[in-house]
């Protein structure tokens, strides 16, 4: 077979393939760092892991350097490392400040999972804000379904203060949707099981907004899927 | 109206005609034409038969960039599996000199694909041995790296 001589790329080239190759896999990255000390630095170059998308990419290793690389991403960073950690200190162990401003920095640092969280997050401990400023209708439906649907076990285990805001928001805000006559209310239960499909495109953005949050309540998983912070150390 | 077509030279020598629009999907070219406009453009370390492929992976995306401005999710899994294709059918020797050429012109989606190509070739090695094999690279560790390196690779750290 011929060959393909890597190392005579321009190193800025071998950085891309590199970075191709943790994207691939990590198993595959781990391989390529043990051929020789150029590919060494370049899989240990901060950039591969600062921008590694842990929702996008394969990052489970069988517990074969799973610690390490969550480890490298988070020191490194990583704005989905910063959002599962964000999400685990402010939904899982009542670390409110920790937490929200760890789903911000994932939030400014442009990933767009903690954008939405954050802004849903501010918004139910914080109702006066405006903290969906900047975002669709269109925007929030779509990323809210994906950041709702993605993977993570468990929508049960939030801290009290999400249980205890969810009931005031059935009681106290969801009333307002099903009695607002902006749009024909189809038929279905109450509080927010099918609260989704209670009422066509054309409701209004109050109703849309108190739609969006009461799914956010319904669906939304405490844990991330991912280990569980702490345990990367 | 008939459209500006642009005349590309390989390093033998060969001239390429092609329309403007294909050949500014390089950010370089794109800038030569600015500067030397009505000129032949001659590109000395490019071979004709790499050019060649390379004209024809422009070809292809400006096709699909103008198709009516369709943006559709089936047109974009079309170029897909276009460009999967194409860079199946290249050879490893060729593919290096593909991807210098994306790098030299600076045609970043073409880039991306060679690359990823790259990373799959590696992903399809059986262990480092392999991977060096391939790639043409040399074990320069020493004893005790490679002990540090297997004891990484062993246990979590």
């Amino acid at each position: 077979m011929e060959q393909f001589p890597i190392l005579s790329l321009p190193p800025e080239v071998q950085g891309l393939v590199v970075k191709r190759v943790a994207h691939n896999s990590f198993v595959d990255l781990f391989r390529l760092r043990a051929t020789c000390k150029a590919m060494r630095s370049l899989a240990d170059d901060e950039d591969v892991y600062a921008s590694f998308d842990l929702f996008k990419y394969t990052w489970r290793l069988n517990g074969f350097r799973l610690r390490y690389l969550l480890r490298r991403c988070y020191a490194q960073g990583n704005p989905s490392t910063l959002y599962i950690k964000g999400v685990e200190y402010f939904y899982r162990r009542n670390m409110y400040v920790e937490g929200l401003d760890l789903m911000k920095r994932a939030a400014d640092a442009g990933f767009e999972r903690a954008s939405y969280t954050y802004a849903m997050t501010s918004k139910l401990w914080d109702d006066d804000g405006d903290h969906f400023r900047g975002f669709s209708r269109d925007y929030v439906a779509k990323i809210g379904l994906l950041v709702r649907s993605s993977a993570g076990s468990w929508n049960w285990d939030h801290n009290n203060y999400f249980q205890i805001r969810r009931h005031v928001f059935i009681s106290t805000v969801a009333p307002i949707f099903y009695s607002c006559p902006c749009s024909p209310l189809l038929e279905g239960h109450w509080a927010l099981w099918d609260i989704d499909n209670r009422k066509a495109e054309d409701m209004c953005n109050r109703c849309f907004w108190i739609k969006e949050v009461g799914l956010f309540q319904r669906d939304f998983k405490a844990s991330t899927g991912h280990p569980n912070f702490e345990t990367w150390h | 109206m008939s459209k500006k077509m642009i005349v590309l030279k390989s390093s033998e020598g060969v001239s390429f005609v092609v329309e403007e629009a294909v050949a500014r999907q390089s950010k370089i070219i794109s800038f030569l034409v600015e500067e030397f406009p009505d000129r032949e453009l001659p590109l000395t370390n490019m071979t004709s038969e790499i050019l060649r492929k390379t004209i024809e992976y422009c070809k292809k995306h400006v096709v699909e960039d103008d198709g009516g401005g369709d943006s559709s999710s089936s047109s974009s899994g079309d170029l897909k599996e276009w460009d999967v294709k194409f860079v199946a059918e290249i050879d490893q020797p060729r593919l290096m000199d593909l991807l210098m050429a994306a790098n030299y012109l600076d045609i970043p989606s073409l880039l991306d694909v060679t690359c990823q190509k790259v990373a799959d070739t590696i992903a399809a090695c059986n262990d480092e041995k392999e991977i060096r094999a391939t790639f043409n690279i040399e074990n320069d560790f020493t004893e005790e790296e490679v002990e540090a390196i297997r004891m990484e690779n062993q246990y979590p750290i």
